[in-house]
């Protein structure tokens, strides 16, 4: 049951920003995307930080805001150096996401198996 | 114990909702931006822009359409208003020939002067001929001593005691405009074409010459640039009035 609370967080999310349409100028538009990129990245962190049993919420929570803020935050500054930092920032975060479903997808893999290795092991009992 | 591990298990999700609310937030954010980004001209592809611009055109005709429209409303408005104007002005003109004619207002133009001097013998009568003669030669305004002709002047005369020492009481007969004794010389003053009112009294078998040859009575007619006329006394009506219903009729009438 608990399972479903972060996902219900998600929609009421997904929903108030919907209803306050929520938007920003579009010259940060840039920011906001390497932004979401980061809190997915974080995200994805966490979810392969549960199926490895490591999971911490101060870290997850302060990993996702340091990220997205730090990844906002470098996006600006190359814009301001005229360094496309932001370019490096949606490569570093996608490889990390890439990364990070890699992982999920390998745990759940292993989960399943040993699952139904387990399942076999009681059958033969 | 139980109870326990579904408390952790919560607090545990908390940061996780947390988070996942957050990004949510931040994912519409970046939604709703990212489709006023892809409104913005700028990110259309050529092939949008033409239709955009097409679209625009189509518009702007529209649009431009709508205005000659209106322009030819204004221009018709303004007509309209202008029109009204002119109708004003032409009832304010009309006003003022009216005045003209029933001696509302002071007038001045050329025209002639007729001085009769005390000694003459004229009657009241023969100012009434004169006057007639002056209106039938064109004269626009008369005035007799300062007093406007017009349509309430009466002409008459009263009979004075004469002032000889004689023992017969001769009467004398003196001319009045208005129930008011006329003073010598008597000046006529008439607005109009100069030579033609001159002509209108002086003519062989005109009012001048009968009177000259009968009555000896020698009046003293002089071409004038510039005569003042001036206003009648106001008459007032306690009787004669506009039928209030015929008036429409009546504006339409003059129009």
């Amino acid at each position: 049951m608990t399972i479903w609370l972060p996902l219900l967080g998600l929609v009421v999310g997904l929903l108030l920003g919907s209803i306050f349409t929520l938007s920003i100028p579009i010259a940060y538009a840039s920011y906001l995307a390497v932004a979401v990129l980061a809190g997915l990245d974080s995200l994805l962190g966490g979810w392969r930080a549960i199926l490895e049993r490591d999971f911490d919420g101060s870290v997850l929570v302060s990993g996702f805001f340091v990220n997205t803020i730090i990844a906002a935050a470098l996006a600006a500054l190359g814009d301001m150096i005229g360094v496309d930092l932001y370019l490096a920032a949606v490569v570093a975060f996608g490889i990390r996401i890439f990364h990070n479903i890699g992982s999920i997808r390998h745990l759940l893999i292993k989960k399943m198996r040993a699952k139904k290795a387990q399942k076999d092991k009681r059958l033969n009992a | 114990m139980r109870t326990n591990r579904n408390t952790k298990s919560i607090l545990w999700m908390i940061p996780l909702f947390v988070v996942f609310f957050c990004f949510g937030l931040l994912l519409m954010a970046q939604y709703h931006t990212h489709q006023n980004e892809n409104d913005a001209l700028v990110n259309e592809s050529s092939a949008n822009l033409a239709m955009i611009i097409k679209s625009a055109n189509d518009n702007k005709e529209s649009l431009q359409d709508e205005l000659a429209l209106l322009q030819q409303q204004l221009a018709e408005s303004e007509e309209l208003i202008a029109s009204g104007n002119s109708l004003s002005s032409s009832i304010r003109n009309r006003i003022a020939n009216l005045q003209t004619v029933t001696g509302g207002k002071q007038v001045t133009g050329p025209g002639v002067t007729v001085t009769i001097t005390g000694e003459s013998n004229i009657m009241y009568y023969d100012l009434i001929d004169l006057v007639n003669e002056l209106f039938a030669s064109g004269a626009e305004a008369v005035s007799i001593n300062d007093t406007r002709f017009t349509m309430h002047t009466v002409i008459s005369e009263k009979a004075v005691a004469s002032q000889s020492g004689n023992t017969y009481q001769q009467e004398k007969y003196v001319p009045l405009i208005n129930g008011k004794e006329l003073l010598y010389p008597i000046v006529i003053k008439a607005i109009g074409d100069p030579s033609t009112l001159e002509t209108g009294l002086t003519y062989p078998g005109g009012i001048i010459e009968s009177l000259n040859s009968l009555y000896m009575v020698y009046p003293v007619i002089r071409k004038a640039e510039n005569l003042v006329i001036p206003a009648a006394e106001d008459y007032l009506y306690h009787y004669a009035a506009p039928p209030e219903s015929s008036e429409e009729e009546q504006t339409t009438d003059t129009r």
